[in-house]
């Protein structure tokens, strides 16, 4: 067994194990989508036209952290589906036939545990970086996409306020 | 030598196993006789330690650790295998995991069983799968092959196919503890016999003393449990007795 078949449980799928990863990425990205299209909102209605002219006026653009609302909640709930993951991997044993029985003979007590384990911690890890890149990527584009004169007063501390 | 030393399970207010002291040896083929609910799967999961237990359980004076563990087998009628790999799966997994893994052994009961290589053992029938259980657990090449009523579901034929390939196949450095209903069948080729009732060891016999004695294993069952055997003609005569 190589690749990913060996970090998973012994006869699990490493096609749907890599699906499921790549699924939670785009998870997350696609609900970050959310926060880009309520921040475009946003920036749009910072501007008005005045006689045909687009121009920009003195409003103050709502604060990081609103727009951001739920757009990190995707890599979230990737990263609790992982909790799930576990559980499904460590049921396997115990479904159809109790393979825990010999998983729990085998001379290398961590063989077991790292099954079960591996994939799902590896892609907790996974989404929460993704969502705090993605929080940081946010933030920059807040930051630069918005004229100075129209962002709130101290906004680098939006980017700790969304706790 | 495997000891098993007070002995004791508790689940919640029942007592599963109460103070079990007993000793296989090598090369012993023990047959672990009980009704249901004696503690016979009970006592061989805490040998393997699959369930926490008080008292003491060691091989060779030294207790069951990952370091050990290797030198026992199971193979349970709740089937330990996994059933969406083929049998030439197992023994690639097994190979890898258990250093002192039979090649020849398990090539050879594949062969006899004619059981498919490449077909997912969960798509086996219970009779193929009870096969493939027994089939790795005497591949291991474990020392110490614990069997928890491995024939649930194969026909006489069958059986009388394994017990014959089990005797044939057995080297003097494996020691087999066997649980199963089947009293007659297995009373023919274990060396010892041990009576487990509601968690306690009513007897243990070899069936050598029992020759000198004149009884067969069912006779000593009989004797231990003090088996009534007119009960039956009591209890039918009282019930025909009330509906006359």
């Amino acid at each position: 067994m190589n690749g990913i078949a060996r970090w998973i449980p012994v006869g699990a799928d490493p096609r749907w194990a890599k699906r499921a990863i790549l699924l939670g990425l785009v998870a997350g990205l696609v609900v970050n989508c959310d926060y880009l299209f309520r921040y475009l909102s946003a920036r749009e209605a910072l501007y008005t036209v005045r006689g045909g002219v687009r121009e920009l006026t003195d409003r103050i653009i709502e604060p990081f952290q609103v727009l951001l609302g739920r757009g990190l909640y995707g890599c979230w709930m990737a990263a609790l589906a992982m909790v799930v993951l576990g559980w499904y991997y460590w049921q396997m044993h115990h479904r159809e036939s109790k393979s825990v029985y010999l998983m729990r003979r085998l001379p290398n007590p961590y063989e077991y545990p790292r099954r079960c384990l591996s994939l799902p911690v590896f892609g907790m890890i996974l989404f929460l970086v993704e969502g705090f890149l993605l929080w940081q990527i946010d933030f920059l584009i807040y930051w630069l996409g918005t004229p100075s004169t129209n962002l709130p007063p101290v906004s680098w501390t939006a980017l700790w306020s969304i706790w | 030598m495997l000891e098993l030393k007070q002995v004791t399970k508790q689940y919640w207010k029942k007592t599963a196993l109460k103070e079990i002291n007993l000793t296989l040896h090598q090369g012993e083929i023990v047959g672990l006789f009980g009704e249901n609910g004696a503690g016979k799967t009970t006592l061989m999961k805490c040998i393997l330690n699959f369930l926490p237990y008080q008292g003491e359980i060691l091989l060779d004076g030294q207790p069951i650790t990952y370091k050990n563990i290797e030198k026992f087998s199971f193979a349970t009628c709740e089937h330990s295998f996994f059933p969406n790999l083929t049998p030439q799966a197992h023994k690639e997994f097994y190979q890898g995991q258990f250093p002192t893994f039979r090649n020849k052994r398990f090539d050879a009961l594949m062969d006899f069983f004619q059981l498919p290589m490449r077909q997912m053992v969960g798509r086996f029938s219970t009779g193929q799968k009870n096969q493939f259980e027994v089939i790795l657990a005497l591949s291991q090449g474990a020392d110490y092959i614990l069997m928890d009523e491995p024939f649930a579901g194969n026909d006489v034929f069958n059986r009388e196919d394994f017990y014959k390939v089990l005797l044939g196949i057995l080297e003097p450095t494996e020691t087999v503890l066997l649980s199963t209903h089947l009293l007659e069948e297995v009373s023919e080729f274990i060396s010892r016999a041990v009576l487990l009732h509601q968690g306690s060891i009513l007897g243990d016999v070899s069936t050598l003393e029992l020759d000198e004695q004149g009884l067969n294993v069912l006779d000593y069952v009989k004797q231990t449990y003090h088996y009534q055997a007119d009960r039956v003609s009591k209890a039918l005569k009282e019930l025909t007795g009330e509906e006359e």
